[in-house]
């Protein structure tokens, strides 16, 4: 029992990045470096609650602006990238952020920081997720939400109607990295740690699997991927590097067959039984 | 000091050029990119170790690692990349995007469950040092340089000089165009995927006959280096991914010399933000009817 409440709570925190993930592929930038926004959430956090005396209740909404901030600055960097140039700049970032990160010893260098306060609880991080899940799904439905789409669809096409593509691809990415900081800071207090392995390509990759396996074309599709893609390894136990293959496996199904993952077949397998019934 | 520190840039980048140029082509000619392309090298490598261990003799390991390389990358191009060539518009960038990059997942986690997941001895090596005129140069880096200046000659004069070369290019500008002029498309894809694989394939070898190690999951960083080179050098240009190599290499020397090896990739980062803030088309603009 305590096993799986620490594994569901971690798929919990994940999917409030995850969610932030979406966000950001919906617009039409590819994030494969979303672990970079998770650590800097984790890193701001710790460091204010720790060398400065903040407390967490002020430092994790800090560390939330900060994602917003990092992700922003990032998105004006960016204007201009599509597709694959933007996810070969968020692959550049991770790689080069770990480097940067562990050389600073400030911040606990290649050990990480190891003395973050504990406060993370279990009904605080549901309570996050949830928030950030509403707020997420409702703002998927407003007109904002249909501009989104409209630009992760074809940028060019929604600037012509009016979508004020550049003010929108820095607000919504900003959003989705104050969403990934949000994750990094609840687990950085959590378990006491933030360290730069947090901020690395491996993390974010997964990340970017729970989001296309899960279905990128719903609010829905990330969280299930999560949980789903969290909690199955568990249950049958691999080897990680299994795992890994499984995933990347899964990755090329949903590319061919499932373009909406997860939940688009489900919803696809729905829409089949109300049919029929 | 400074000057070594440039000749083991200028070394080193040779491998980035093949990975760029495979890189470059696949994107010419398809307009996607195959994030699987590295570990081809990784494949071909891995293929090699497992032949010598099996006892064979190196002429046919390497004769082992041509044919399993082209059959691993014939897979991912039927699995990955032809099912998005149907879509049109985003679809058809970003399936294979997602596709190749769960094919690169694959590869290197089949290859870290079959020899383990660490670096391992390639049974090749070069690692000797010879001294040309006061400097200090590795000779499986000398090796791999003049291999690869080689292997991208004797490209640009397939894709510049030669009948399929045209074809290519036919391909690359306008895909039904050339197949109204009755060239067959699919087959012009299929052999230009099969000769990037080839040069990932060597370029795999070339790390592990230099560095004398080689791990599943190498492939990431070459195939960072291979993209920025890409990038920077300009999209769509053989002697633009050369330059972009070139410069890669020379930026990551300089950046380890000046702030330590732990720092390599910072300056291959910002090389690549503050090429596409200046100039986002890369160094040598490609004109458009190339």
């Amino acid at each position: 029992m305590e096993f799986w409440s620490t594994i569901l709570l971690s798929a919990t925190i994940a999917s409030i990045a995850a969610t932030g993930l979406f966000l950001q592929i919906r617009n039409g930038q590819m994030n494969v470096g979303m672990g970079v926004f998770v650590g800097i959430g984790g890193y701001v956090s710790g460091l204010l609650s720790t060398r400065g005396g903040m407390s967490p209740a002020v430092s994790i909404p800090v560390a939330l602006i900060a994602g917003f901030l990092a992700g922003a600055l990032y998105a004006a960097l960016t204007l201009r990238l599509h597709h694959w140039f933007f996810a070969v700049t968020t692959l550049s970032l991770t790689i080069a952020a770990v480097a940067v990160v562990s050389q600073i010893s400030f911040i606990g260098g290649a050990l990480g920081m190891t003395d973050i306060p504990f406060v993370t609880s279990a009904p605080a991080i549901i309570a996050a997720a949830t928030a950030i899940f509403a707020l997420t799904w409702a703002l998927d439905r407003s007109a904002t939400g249909l501009r989104i789409r409209a630009m992760g669809d074809d940028q060019e096409l929604a600037e012509v109607f009016g979508v004020r593509v550049k003010r929108l691809r820095i607000a919504i990415f900003g959003l989705g990295s104050a969403m990934a900081a949000l994750s990094g800071a609840l687990n950085a207090h959590r378990f006491g740690t933030a360290q730069p392995g947090d901020l690395a390509f491996q993390p974010s990759l997964l990340l970017f699997v729970y989001v296309i396996v899960g279905g990128k074309n719903s609010v829905w599709g990330s969280v299930l991927g999560t949980f789903f893609l969290y909690c199955a390894p568990e249950i049958i136990k691999i080897a990680p590097e299994a795992e890994l293959l499984v995933f990347g496996a899964l990755m090329l199904i949903v590319s061919v067959w499932m373009p909406n993952g997860i939940a688009g077949g489900l919803q696809s397998v729905l829409r089949f039984v109300r049919r029929r019934g | 000091m400074l000057t070594q520190q440039l000749l083991n840039g200028v070394l080193s980048s040779g491998v980035y050029a093949l990975y760029a140029v495979g890189f470059t082509m696949i994107f010419g000619i398809m307009g996607v990119l195959n994030m699987a392309h590295a570990d081809f090298g990784t494949v071909a490598a891995f293929a090699i170790i497992w032949a010598v261990s099996a006892g064979l003799a190196p002429i046919e390991a390497v004769l082992i690692a041509c044919v399993v390389t082209l059959v691993v990358a014939l897979l991912v191009e039927r699995l990955a990349l032809r099912p998005g060539r149907r879509f049109k518009g985003d679809a058809a960038i970003e399936m294979p995007l997602i596709g190749t990059i769960g094919a690169g997942m694959i590869l290197q986690n089949a290859a870290a469950l079959i020899f383990g997941n660490k670096a391992i001895v390639f049974p090749f090596n070069l690692r000797a040092f010879v001294r040309i005129g006061g400097f200090l140069a590795s000779k499986g880096l000398i090796v791999s340089l003049v291999a690869s200046a080689v292997l991208l000659a004797l490209l640009e004069i397939l894709v510049t000089r030669t009948g399929f070369g045209r074809q290519m290019r036919a391909v690359a500008q306008n895909r039904d165009a050339a197949e109204i002029m009755g060239i067959n498309s699919e087959r012009v894809i299929l052999i230009t995927f099969a000769i990037t694989a080839a040069l990932a394939g060597i370029a795999g070898c070339l790390v592990g006959l230099s560095y004398g190690l080689v791990s599943p999951y190498m492939a990431v960083s070459y195939a960072i280096k291979g993209l920025v080179a890409m990038i920077v050098g300009g999209v769509g240009s053989l002697p633009g991914a050369v330059l972009g190599a070139l410069l890669i290499g020379g930026v990551e020397a300089l950046t380890v010399s000046q702030f330590g090896s732990q720092m390599r990739d910072v300056g291959v980062f910002v090389v690549l933000m503050a090429v596409l803030a200046i100039r986002p088309s890369g160094l040598l603009r490609v004109p458009a009817n190339r």
